[in-house]
């Protein structure tokens, strides 16, 4: 037992003196690696985002109620007030007949160019003023919410009803687009700490051959020169880790109040994930791996003993 | 590999035609065959460039024969591993010609590298470095760096160093070469203690005279092979 607690103390000291030797390029290294893993955890932030947004958003589909021609505005009110107070409805938005028309101006899918067309040719403007309402079909109240909907038709004012599109596709488009780019964004990351790491033991190495040498001359084992090395590695590429998840939590907590307002307006807020607790882990004990390859490497490449 | 013959029970080194070159030039060592016995003193001597340091190196467990047989400890040079090395070095001490201190380290770390790379407790190391550097009156300088330290204070360190670890064998390659007579005998007069109490000493130097000195069997090694043997043979 005292013996391991020396020999345990003996190697630390031999770490400490590999730092020192090399502290500059270490606290480069340290550096560079928060940046690099910082970059990956934004990868995985921004996907986890864009999921939770699809989510969010899919839930919110928004339910269109064609109003009656010619409804007048003071009943409209009247129908938009007693539907919010209805439960589970969430929002509800009124859109006239004019804006109907810049939007379907506005949107520009394919197949729209041809109806544009055809609506130039009617006289005016054919298009229906509406509610749009939305519900959180997550929610405990959608039930009712769901029954509401089911009995809207019947309402006096309101034409029809219709179950809008799908919201969430767009951010789940993304998602899927963004994919195969975090994966050969998230290869290039993790080659670029492997060099930083195998560089930094590296120099260390160059800056201590000799009294390496000496070392091994007095009867010091390949193990010991060797087994700091690979921890000098390790540590690095920990404390870099971690000083980027330091990064990213104080950024997720300051996105909302900083970032928003830099948002153009009127764009529906994205539902922003901080990096989930295992998510953290796992990147930081994945960097904490490469840097004792990256260790491995380098003495293998440049260390004789 | 055979089985090292019962003679070599009693030889701490036993070399039998070895041989040794650097590159495709003259081997250094043509043909060196010689034995040490333990507990003996052993003064080799020959000309600048006589291979003595050669030698020496070579029964450290840095360079290996080119042939014949090399036994050091009971260790066979010629399968030595390069992994295994370690092991030979713990009881094998040696002082290096250009001393191999280490400039950035006080000099009690560089006394106390050799056990510290055994693991030995902190306590341990502190009572034997304190206690070797005053044995060869360095006590004041524990914190000093090597470079500020003359020739033969560094000379007396590398003592210091090479006995830390209490080798059987000890290997001294020039240990006098740049001091005065006064410390040359100084550093004789330590070697020699250690060797009465014990420790094998094999002591290189270019200076015949020091036979003076020393109760010690000498060796002289000329054109790449051990000359004559003769001397104090106890
Ligand atoms: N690593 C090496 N590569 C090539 N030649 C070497 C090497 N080491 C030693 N030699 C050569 O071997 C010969 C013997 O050198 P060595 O250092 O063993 O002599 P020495 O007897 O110790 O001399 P001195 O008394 O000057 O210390 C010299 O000619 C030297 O140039
Ligand atoms: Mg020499």
């Amino acid at each position: 037992m005292g013996r391991t607690a020396s020999r345990t103390s003996s190697y630390l000291s031999e770490i400490v003196a590999n730092l020192r030797a090399a502290s500059g390029s270490s606290l480069a290294a340290v550096l560079t690696i928060a940046a690099v893993v910082a970059i990956f955890g934004a990868l995985v932030m921004l996907r986890a985002t864009l999921d939770e947004t699809a989510r969010v958003w899919e839930r919110l589909t928004p339910v269109v109620l064609f109003l009656e021609e010619n409804l007048p505005l003071p009943e409209v009110r009247a129908l938009r007030t007693r539907l919010r107070r209805q439960p589970g409805v969430l929002e509800i938005e009124f859109i006239s007949k004019e804006e109907a028309l810049q939007e379907f101006q506005d949107a520009s899918l394919p197949g729209r160019a041809a109806a544009r067309e055809a609506l130039a040719w009617l006289e005016g403007n054919p298009l229906p003023a509406s509610l749009v309402l939305r519900y959180d079909q997550g929610a405990p109240n959608a039930p009712a919410a769901r029954d509401l909907v089911a009995e809207l038709a019947t309402w006096p004012g309101i034409e029809e009803v219709a179950t809008g599109a799908d919201a969430g596709a767009p951010a789940r488009r993304l998602r899927y687009a963004f994919g195969p780019l975090a994966r050969t964004m998230g290869g290039l990351l993790a080659l670029g700490l492997l060099v930083v790491v195998v560089n930094t033991v590296r120099l260390t190495i160059a800056a201590r051959g000799e009294e390496v040498a000496i070392m091994r001359l007095v009867g010091a084992s390949p193990m010991f020169i060797r087994l700091p090395l690979l921890c000098e590695g390790m540590l690095q590429a920990l404390a870099g880790a971690l000083l980027a998840i330091v990064f990213l939590a104080g950024l997720a907590a300051a996105w909302p109040a900083q970032l928003l307002p830099l948002l153009p307006a009127g764009a529906a807020p994205p539902h922003l994930q901080v990096l989930p607790l295992w998510h953290a882990v796992g990147l930081v004990a994945a960097a904490a791996a490469l840097g004792v390859v990256g260790g491995f490497v380098a003495v293998r490449c440049y260390l004789k003993v | 590999m055979s089985e090292p013959s019962p003679a070599f029970q009693y030889c701490d080194v036993y070399l039998a035609g070895v041989r040794k070159a650097f590159g495709p030039r003259q081997p250094v060592l043509v043909e060196v065959t010689l034995d040490v016995l333990h507990g003996e003193f052993v003064l080799l001597t020959g000309p600048s460039g006589a291979g003595k340091s050669t030698l020496l190196r070579l029964l450290h467990g840095e360079l290996r024969p080119d042939a014949g047989e090399a036994v050091v400890l009971g260790t066979d040079l010629a399968t030595l591993r390069a992994s295994q090395v370690h092991l030979l070095r713990r009881q094998v001490g040696m002082i290096f010609q250009d001393f191999k201190l280490l400039p950035r380290r006080t000099l009690f770390d560089n006394v106390a590298l050799g056990l510290r790379v055994l693991g030995q407790p902190r306590r341990a190391i502190e009572r034997r470095v304190r206690h070797l550097l005053h044995w060869v009156g360095l006590g004041r300088r524990v914190a000093d760096y090597p470079g500020s330290l003359s020739g033969g204070e560094q000379q007396r360190a590398a003592v210091a160093r090479a006995v830390a670890a209490e080798p059987r064998l000890l290997l001294a390659d020039e240990p006098t070469g740049n001091l005065d007579a006064a410390n040359a005998l100084d550093i004789l007069q330590l070697l020699s203690e250690l060797n009465l109490r014990g420790t094998t000493v094999l002591l290189a130097s270019h200076d015949a005279s020091l036979q003076q000195h020393l109760e010690a069997r000498v060796m002289t090694l000329e054109h790449g092979k051990v000359l004559g043997s003769h001397g104090a043979n106890r």
